[in-house]
């Protein structure tokens, strides 16, 4: 009977063919079905595992495109005591390519503690230098980033050379490369929950970070629209070219080069010489800072020799291509103590030794500096 | 023939004819898919470097790339390992030399991470560099106690995705490194004790990695006591652990980190150079800078060890020391610095150099 019923089917004009079709559908149904629940299967395990499994799955979920592949990278979590101390407590990537097509995107969170890069010296130059030099990128990457926050560690993370009580979360989803719509909003949860678990690890104390202390990163410094690209720096406007029979500066000279902060200003310039007295009399140089609270200390260290060698009317040495007569005060600017020092660069060291005590007195004029005490004088 | 016999040998030839079809499909298969390529690189990173290479470290560091290497050392003493696919970057070389043929180790930006776990040894990783996919390993063989001689072996790895922030990578590419100098050394017949596997691989320390002088646990141990370290104005140093290693640095500091004095000690290639530049600062009758120097005999690969210390410099006249130096006790600070670098190394009592 079976036999017939196969010898019916077969020889049918329509049916084999029919059953080919039916079969052919359903294998690339069944095949399709088992690739979803394996790709779901497989995401869920990406949010379980990335950033040390606190990202919120609920809410991440529905964020990123449940019909793509989510695959995670760089994942690691450092929270907690790991000895040195690192860089980066906490970080992930999960990204994704369109399977058709050639969109892709990323969510990424990274935690890193807040360290201070102080400038490496009190010097004039170590100052500004200090003013240009760069934070490392994984310090600012939260200045990019769709939104984050800066947390409190009052008990300090472990692991650290010394106390380090603040450390960041930031996060950015992008899809295609541009930021998705809502995404700061979105993505309070998962940075607050990233931010207690560095929390809990590392033993801070204080209270737990909520969502709503979640923010977009502050906006970059803005630009004084009152201040022309060009401009002398506000610490190096005291100075006039005629101090030193000079000439105005023209846009082949070096830009003054100045720094304005808490606790010290600087300023380094050069003037070209209206009347050079010879062929190497063509620029001067003046170099000022004023230091405050609690640098003063580690000026009195860095300067040491030159302050136990100041001298009421030092003489210069003779035969130099350039003289450098370098002046101390100590003072009371703005209510606050204060030490200062003046040099001006010349390659005559009458002009230098003529003009120092005047250039000096209208420096600290100009910054508001009373009960004036001059120090002394050095060539250096 | 009988009409069985001839139906059966039919079936035979073409179930034959089916297989060896099929065999050939199969193996064509495996060829064009790569499968056969990367089985052959596989097999090639067991004997790579002349056998010395640590083949199992080597994959565990890189993950699942497929990876290709050399056959032998080459002439200038490198063997590469690279990955198969041109579109990753990822790859590691490691050289190796003898020590009295060398003048000098590269410089770091900072002060790299001592070994430690018996190897005289340091880690490269600059934790605030963009480029977290690289780092590199060095370590100082001594094939006996003959001072001077010994073998060196570096390691620089790129691995392209992911980054030796990470401890995990850290410890592998060292354990790459440890493992095929030894392999190394019992192959050439260099008599040099071995450590163990290298756990908590430090990183190189930079300024931002300044402590209170009174938190010193390492190369800055001990240097300065309290009323001195105030005096000199040091509230804080910069170092590395105290174990050995082909340079080892400490740097006293100011509140804010900045430099005020740096001791260093130099071993090996290092010593060499750090000499010839010593000699050279004396042969020129350059003023003195407040810098002293000592120096003391070492067995095998560390040589004439140097130990150095400087004071920051004026800014006007490099020639001269910025702070006030209490020059005495500069002098005893570098001997007690020298004395326990010395004592790390197995060298004989530091000297005037």
């Amino acid at each position: 009977m079976v036999a017939a019923a196969w010898e019916r089917f077969i020889g049918h004009r329509v049916l084999p063919k029919a059953a080919l079709v039916v079969l052919a559908a359903a294998l690339v149904a069944g095949f399709l079905l088992v690739r979803s629940e394996r790709r779901d299967a497989h995401n869920a395990e990406v949010l379980d595992t990335a950033c040390g499994g606190v990202l919120p799955r609920a809410a991440i979920s529905g964020l990123l495109p449940g019909d793509e592949t989510w695959e995670l990278y760089g994942d690691l979590d450092l929270t907690g005591p790991s000895g040195r101390g690192p860089r980066t407590l906490l970080r992930c990537s999960v990204q994704w390519d369109e399977y058709w097509g050639d969109a892709s995107g990323s969510l990424e969170l990274a935690a890193v503690p807040v360290l201070d890069f102080a400038p490496t010296g009190v010097r004039l130059r170590d100052i500004l230098s200090a003013s240009a030099a760069k934070e490392p990128r994984w310090a600012t990457a939260y200045l990019d980033a769709t939104t984050q926050v800066t947390a409190d560690c009052p008990a300090g993370l472990p692991g650290y050379p010394r106390p380090v009580t603040r450390f960041r979360v930031h996060a950015s989803l992008e899809d295609d490369g541009a930021e998705v719509a809502g995404a700061p909003e979105k993505l309070r949860g998962a940075v607050a929950a990233a931010a207690n678990h560095v929390r809990d690890r590392g033993g801070c104390g204080g209270p737990a970070v909520k969502p709503s202390d979640v923010r977009p990163p502050p906006a970059g410094p803005v630009e004084d629209p009152d201040e022309e690209s060009d401009a002398v720096p506000p610490s190096c406007r005291w100075f006039r070219p005629g101090m030193l029979d000079g000439k105005a500066w023209g846009p082949d000279d070096r830009e003054p080069d100045g720094v304005t902060g808490d606790d010290v200003d600087a300023c380094s310039l050069s003037v070209p010489r209206a009347k050079p007295a010879n062929r190497l009399d063509h620029v001067a140089e003046v170099g000022s800072v004023s230091w405050r609270g609690p640098l003063l200390p580690e000026v009195r260290t860095a300067y040491g020799a030159e302050l136990a060698a100041l001298s009421g009317a030092p003489e210069p040495e003779s035969g130099e291509k350039s003289y450098t007569l370098a002046v101390w005060a100590e003072s009371s600017c703005s209510g606050a103590r204060t030490l200062s020092r003046v040099t001006v660069t010349t390659a005559e060291s009458a002009l230098a030794a003529g003009r120092a005590d005047r250039i000096l007195a209208a420096y600290l004029a100009a910054s508001d500096c009373r009960a004036v005490k001059v120090l002394g004088k050095v060539w250096k | 023939m009988s009409d069985v016999r001839f139906w059966r040998r039919r079936r035979v030839r073409r179930a034959a004819a089916w297989t060896v079809t099929a065999a050939v499909l199969a193996g064509g298969l495996f060829w064009v898919s790569g499968g056969y390529d990367s089985w052959r690189d596989d097999r090639a990173l067991d004997s790579a470097c002349d056998g010395d290479l640590a083949a199992g470290a080597v994959r565990e560091l890189f993950g699942g790339i497929s990876l290709t290497s050399s056959g032998r050392w080459a002439d200038r003493g490198h063997c590469t390992v690279s990955a198969s696919d041109d579109d990753t970057d990822a790859g590691l070389v490691l050289w190796s030399g003898q020590t009295e043929h060398m003048t000098n180790l590269e410089n770091s930006d900072g002060f790299d991470a001592p070994l430690g776990h018996g190897w005289t040894g340091s880690f490269r990783f600059n934790p605030d560099t963009e480029d977290t996919d690289e780092a590199g390993a060095v370590l100082m063989l001594s094939c006996g106690k003959e001072s001077g001689y010994g073998q060196l072996m570096t390691a620089e790895a790129d691995l392209d995705r992911g980054g030796f922030d990470d401890p995990v990578a850290r410890e592998r590419l060292v354990a790459v490194l440890t493992e095929t100098a030894s392999a190394y050394a019992r192959r050439t017949g260099c008599e040099a004790p071995v450590g163990g596997r290298v756990k908590n691989v430090g990183v190189t320390t930079t300024r931002a990695d300044y402590k209170p002088v009174a938190a010193a646990t390492g190369s800055c141990a001990g240097l300065l006591d309290g009323k001195t370290a105030a005096r000199w104005g040091v509230r804080t140093v910069q170092e590395v652990a105290g174990d050995p290693a082909p340079g080892e640095n400490c740097v006293l500091g100011s509140r804010s980190g900045a430099f005020l004095y740096g001791f260093t000690a130099s071993y090996g290639p290092s010593a060499r150079y750090a000499h010839m530049r010593l000699d050279e600062r004396r042969d020129s009758r350059r003023p003195g800078t407040s810098a002293y120097a000592l120096a003391a005999g070492c067995p095998g690969a560390g040589g004439t060890a140097l130990f150095e210390v400087e004071t920051l410099l004026d800014d006007d006249t490099p020639q001269q020391a910025a702070p006030v130096v209490d020059h005495k006790g500069l002098r005893a600070a570098l001997q007690r610095f020298a004395e326990r670098s010395a004592k790390r190394h197995g060298c004989k009592a530091p000297r005037p150099a």
